[in-house]
């Protein structure tokens, strides 16, 4: 499994590494912003991208919505503080796979992980 | 102003020590104080303008500033990791905040990207007819302590936003 993980806190990359590595050895790569992750996204070939939404430069929406335009279909589980349903749905209709507010527990994104990946394997 | 207004960031800090730190805390009443806090060492600060103008700061002292987000971030972080201390610190600021940020019913507010301040028995100067709300916190890590230092409430509903009730019934 590679796994792209794309946050501006060195803390939260931390993190998430840590849940991945609980769920099974993956190849991980990191970028701190979305045009940062649009290279390294372009150049690793990812089978998931976990994606901050505020981040400097160039924000994770914006990077879903220019991901997407190129065609990719990479499952994308955006991690972010803005729970209100107004940007859910706008995360949603530019092709978020799954949204998972902070502060969540290392369980709760292990759980949506699993999810994701399983649907993946049955497709 | 009514100290309860704190409310939806006492919510925020518990959610997120309790899921992402681990970590059980306890709360004192909400109380208005003259001043910010100078006894914490470290300081993660949130600018608000907009809904709120003003500032968020959570405060700690060193040694429990560096138990806690060494537990935050999964391996052990020193004051001397400079980087990653300060990291990890703004980042559960900015955590706590945005969180919170749309239980206050101020409309929309805008958040500054977290600074840090490092320095024993340090002071944030914020302007003196603010409005000041300190929250002590307890952990078994340490105390510490939320911040919120208020110069105007923006907002039509502004009255709405000093009514605890909604933002209490949460808790």
């Amino acid at each position: 499994m590679k796994v792209l993980i794309v946050d501006d806190s060195k803390t939260m990359r931390s993190i998430h590494r840590s849940v991945i590595g609980k769920i099974g050895s993956a190849d991980i790569e990191e970028a701190c912003d979305g045009q940062d992750a649009l290279s390294k996204a372009s150049a690793f070939q990812p089978d998931l991208i976990l994606l901050d939404r505020n981040m400097p430069n160039m924000d994770g929406y914006t990077f879903l919505k220019i991901y997407r335009s190129k065609g990719n279909s990479t499952p994308i589980i955006m991690i972010t503080s803005e729970a209100c349903k107004t940007s859910i749905v706008e995360a949603i209709k530019a092709g978020v796979n799954d949204y998972v507010v902070k502060p969540f527990s290392p369980e709760k994104l292990s759980e949506r992980i699993k999810r994701i990946l399983e649907k993946q394997e049955a497709a | 102003m009514d100290p309860q207004f704190a409310n939806p960031l006492i919510h925020a800090t518990q959610k997120a020590f309790e899921s992402l730190v681990q970590l059980e805390i306890a709360f004192d009443e909400p109380i208005v104080v003259a001043s910010m806090p100078e006894e914490f060492d470290v300081s993660g600060i949130i600018g608000l303008s907009g809904g709120i103008i003003g500032l968020f700061a959570i405060s700690f002292p060193t040694e429990t500033a560096e138990k806690i987000v060494s537990t935050f971030a999964g391996s052990t972080i020193g004051i001397s990791d400079r980087e990653d201390f300060v990291d990890a610190v703004g980042e559960l600021a900015n955590i706590i905040m945005r969180s919170g940020i749309s239980k206050f019913g101020c409309g929309d507010i805008t958040i500054s990207s977290p600074s840090v301040v490092l320095g024993n028995h340090h002071c944030i100067q914020t302007p003196s007819d603010n409005t000041i709300i300190m929250v002590p916190c307890h952990t078994s890590a340490g105390d510490f302590s939320i911040e919120l230092s208020i110069r105007s409430v923006n907002s039509p509903s502004a009255s709405a936003c000093l009514t605890p009730v909604a933002a209490a019934a949460e808790r």
